[in-house]
């Protein structure tokens, strides 16, 4: 009962972070049908800067800003200079283009930090240990996990719910409708990408403080790829859902088979999830017509 | 009016058979060319160069083998997989075990790129229905699932270190093993050449395209969408194998930390830098790419101090080959091989007397319908006299957004951008799309031209000229369009019914203006 407790509570932790990830890349895939690959490298960006800041006596709010700040101008440029004429191409030269990013901001990070380390201390989350059913946990991780969650529910949220979400999902479902329903597409679209910038830094902020950061950090976001292909690729909801259900299955993995079979069990996951439920939980079916 | 079949524009029609012409083309020399410059320059390298740089131009020459088989996938069929690392591990993990079994090379060679084509078609399997990303997430799974049963098997048969097994050609010196793999190697990519070239350019390659450019029209014209995928897929993993298997019969030692997804994007960015679809491309983005962190070093020697180059020259190629695909991908999609081409026709357009471009408006030439084989492209032109001041039509015609005001078939219509140059994107009242860009608008002469950058109708090539001109009854609009069929419907099929689309679009202006009176 204990392992279990351990296996669900450590798991849930973890898709907290997954969510996070899961809804920048949904909200990235929204309003430029992109898979966005470079989120990895994005949250390692902004852990390895954060760091950096704090290893130099920055505070942690400033190193949250200039994460979170490098992150949405990337995206934001990103989507300026690169996406804005990939419309109308092959969907897969945008997403190749994402691969180039992810190799630039790497081998940058490589260059400027070697193969550095850094610890990212939240100063407000407690310290010490608190017990659930017998098992005790770590205050720090139980507190991110319920921040996490509660910001990746908070976003979905607002784009079920709010007038802003509204303009994201129609200017991602049909830009010429939603450009004569009086929507700016491209603002739109261009802000979508800042905040999935800006989740990508909360992300790396999240989980490097439970971990020393070091460039192993970026492959945390190939993780959310079955996520978001289990919510159903465009569904903020079924981000939400399927980062919570692949960081169970992680934890579960990792307690009863061991940490080495965790990457092995999430893609065979994937893989059943592409042939049998192609659109996912929450996925709107794809209808073509000739 | 009636149903004109013209001849192709000056310079690509197929003329007497000149040196020159043949030349010009480019065609049917090419493999032959391929093969002999390969050998020529593996004799140079072997005969004159150290034994350093016959290593190098050995790495080259194995890149060259996977990014061929994966240029099959990727280019020709525009399928994007991220497990080409994986089919490198399963090459090099198949022959190790199979070697430990006590099997010969040949054997073991053999049974590898088996269980390499079996792994590359189950993994398809999921992408065979979907579309787009289907493919790059079911191989992203690959992957880890790959390189987990490789990570296991090492580190439960071999140690952390990895396998060590026997190499080809050793016992006679380094120099005589790197000379003998440059031959063998030279050899097996002359080979890898021919059959790629001979797949991809017939019926099997047009197969395959129409599955990249136009997925839901193929099924229309016979092409099975799946069996073509399948047969991408296995082709470029029995090849990537390949060059798994001889690179550790080459180097003699194997570790699963060397096939990391960032080998995967190394393989991509070599098939997208050379060029897409274009076996010349896979192998000079096979070499940029391979080269890179052995030039590198010497470029940025002179900027960094001496000892820190080792540490920064393979993160400096790594982000270059990074900043050469995004660029590739925004403004140069042809690579390094198609841009080359390009630049080299304009330069032979100039220099070549009657190779010019796209004749005047007002000459198109009447003449000439007769069989001009497959390659030229298909001229329809319709001509429609409407009662409306010319000045009031051209501003329709030339205004790029408001086509779907006059042309019956289109129900949509986006502009992005001003002037030349930009795009506007279509949807047709089949659900079909279409992007074409304007690439001409003279309001002096009143001639507007575009073409299609992209579109789900089976057509390529695709460019339109709307000519305006003032008559006494009020104006002629000549709508005129240059293309090449892409699929299995004969030629006068297609030009039939682009004949009776140019003349709907034409009857659309012609009501939009009369109806309006004039002006």
């Amino acid at each position: 009962m204990v392992r279990f407790l351990v296996a669900v509570i450590g798991g849930l932790a973890l898709g907290g972070v997954y969510t996070l990830i899961a809804l920048g890349l949904v909200l990235a895939w929204r309003a430029t049908p992109t898979l966005n690959f470079a989120h990895g490298q994005l949250i390692l960006l902004a852990a390895m800067l954060a760091g950096y800041w704090q290893s130099t006596g920055g505070s942690i709010a400033g190193s949250a800003l200039v994460a979170a700040a490098a992150t949405a101008l990337i995206c934001v440029v990103f989507y300026r200079l690169v996406l804005r004429r990939t419309t109308g191409l092959p969907p897969f030269l945008p997403f190749v283009a994402t691969l180039g990013l992810a190799a630039m901001i790497e081998s940058a990070l490589a260059i400027a930090f070697g193969g550095r380390r850094f610890p990212i201390e939240l100063g407000f989350i407690p310290q010490g240990t608190t017990s659930i059913g017998g098992a005790r946990f770590s205050s720090e991780t139980l507190t991110i996990a319920a921040l996490t969650v509660g910001l990746g529910v908070a976003v979905a949220a607002t784009m079920r719910w709010t007038r802003i979400g509204i303009q994201v999902r129609a200017a991602g479902q049909d830009p010429v409708l939603a450009s004569q329903g009086g929507i700016n597409v491209h603002l739109v679209h261009a802000c979508s990408w800042i905040a999935a910038g800006v989740l990508a830094a909360i992300a790396g902020l999240a989980y490097g403080s439970t971990i020393v950061v070091d460039p192993s950090l970026a492959t945390i976001a190939l993780a959310a790829f079955p996520a978001i292909l289990l919510g159903g690729l465009d569904s903020f909801e079924g981000a939400v859902v399927g980062g919570l259900i692949i960081g169970l299955v992680q934890g579960l993995t990792a307690t009863y088979l061991g940490s080495s079979y965790t990457q092995v069990v999430t893609y065979a996951l994937l893989l059943v999830v592409l042939l049998v439920l192609p659109d996912g939980l929450f996925g709107s079916k794809v209808v073509t017509r000739l | 009016m009636k149903l004109e079949i013209l001849p192709a524009r000056p310079g690509t029609t197929r003329g007497p058979t000149t040196i020159a012409a043949v030349v010009a083309r480019g065609r049917g020399l090419g493999l032959p060319i391929a093969v002999v410059a390969v050998a020529a320059l593996t004799l140079f390298v072997v005969e004159t160069q150290s034994s350093y740089v016959v290593f190098v131009y050995n790495s080259v020459l194995l890149a060259c083998i996977g990014a061929i088989g994966f240029n099959v996938l990727m280019g020709t069929a525009g399928q994007v997989s991220m497990a080409p690392a994986a089919f490198l591990a399963i090459g090099a993990f198949g022959h190790v075990s199979f070697s430990r079994l006590g099997l010969p090379v040949a054997l073991s060679l053999g049974l590898t790129l088996v269980a390499a084509a079996v792994v590359g078609a189950v993994f398809v399997l999921p992408a065979l229905r979907l579309h787009g990303l289907g493919l790059a997430l079911s191989t992203l799974a690959a992957h880890f699932i790959v390189l987990h049963v490789v990570r296991e098997y090492q580190l439960a048969e071999g140690g952390s270190a990895g396998f060590t097994v026997p190499t080809l050609f050793s016992g006679r010196g380094l120099g005589y093993a790197n000379r003998s793999w440059a031959w063998l190697l030279t050899v097996v990519v002359a080979v890898t050449i021919v059959v790629t070239v001979l797949l991809t350019r017939g019926r099997t390659g047009r197969a395959l395209r129409v599955v990249r450019d136009h997925q839901l029209a193929a099924p229309l014209m016979g092409v099975h969408v799946g069996r073509y995928k399948l047969l991408a897929s296995v082709y470029s993993s029995v090849l990537l194998a390949l060059q798994g298997c001889l690179s550790v019969l080459y180097s003699g030692s194997v570790a699963y930390e060397n096939y990391s997804l960032a080998v995967s994007i190394q393989i991509i960015a070599m098939v997208l830098i050379g060029g897409l679809d274009s076996v010349v491309g896979a192998i000079v983005g096979a070499t940029v790419v391979t080269l890179l962190p052995n030039v590198v070093p010497e470029i940025v020697g002179v900027v960094v101090p001496a000892h820190l180059t080792p540490t920064y020259g393979p993160q400096i190629a790594k982000f270059l080959y990074g900043l050469l695909i995004v660029l590739i991908v925004v403004g140069a999609r042809q690579g390094i091989v198609g841009s080359v081409r390009t630049g080299w026709r304009a330069l032979w357009a100039r220099l070549a007397p009657g190779a010019g471009p796209a004749p005047a408006p007002g000459t198109v030439d009447p003449a000439e319908p007769a069989d001009r084989g497959d390659a030229a492209p298909v001229v329809v032109s319709r001509t429609a006299t409407i009662a409306a001041d010319a000045q009031a039509v051209w501003r329709t015609v030339a205004d790029f957004g408001a086509i779907h005001t006059y042309f019956p078939s289109v129900t949509r219509c986006v502009v992005d951008g001003e002037g030349v140059g930009a795009r506007r994107h279509l949807q047709h009242h089949t659900g079909g799309r279409t992007t074409s860009e304007l690439t001409v608008l003279d309001h002096d002469s009143m001639v507007m031209e575009y073409r299609v950058i992209e579109s789900t109708v089976p057509i390529e090539d695709y460019r339109s000229r709307i000519a305006v001109a003032r008559t006494d009854e009020g104006c002629r609009v000549t709508y005129t369009s240059w293309f090449r069929p892409a699929g299995p419907a004969s030629r006068d099929e297609v030009a039939a019914f682009l004949s009776a689309e140019l003349d709907s679009a034409l009857e659309g202006l012609r009501r939009l203006h009369e109806h309006r009176g004039n002006g």
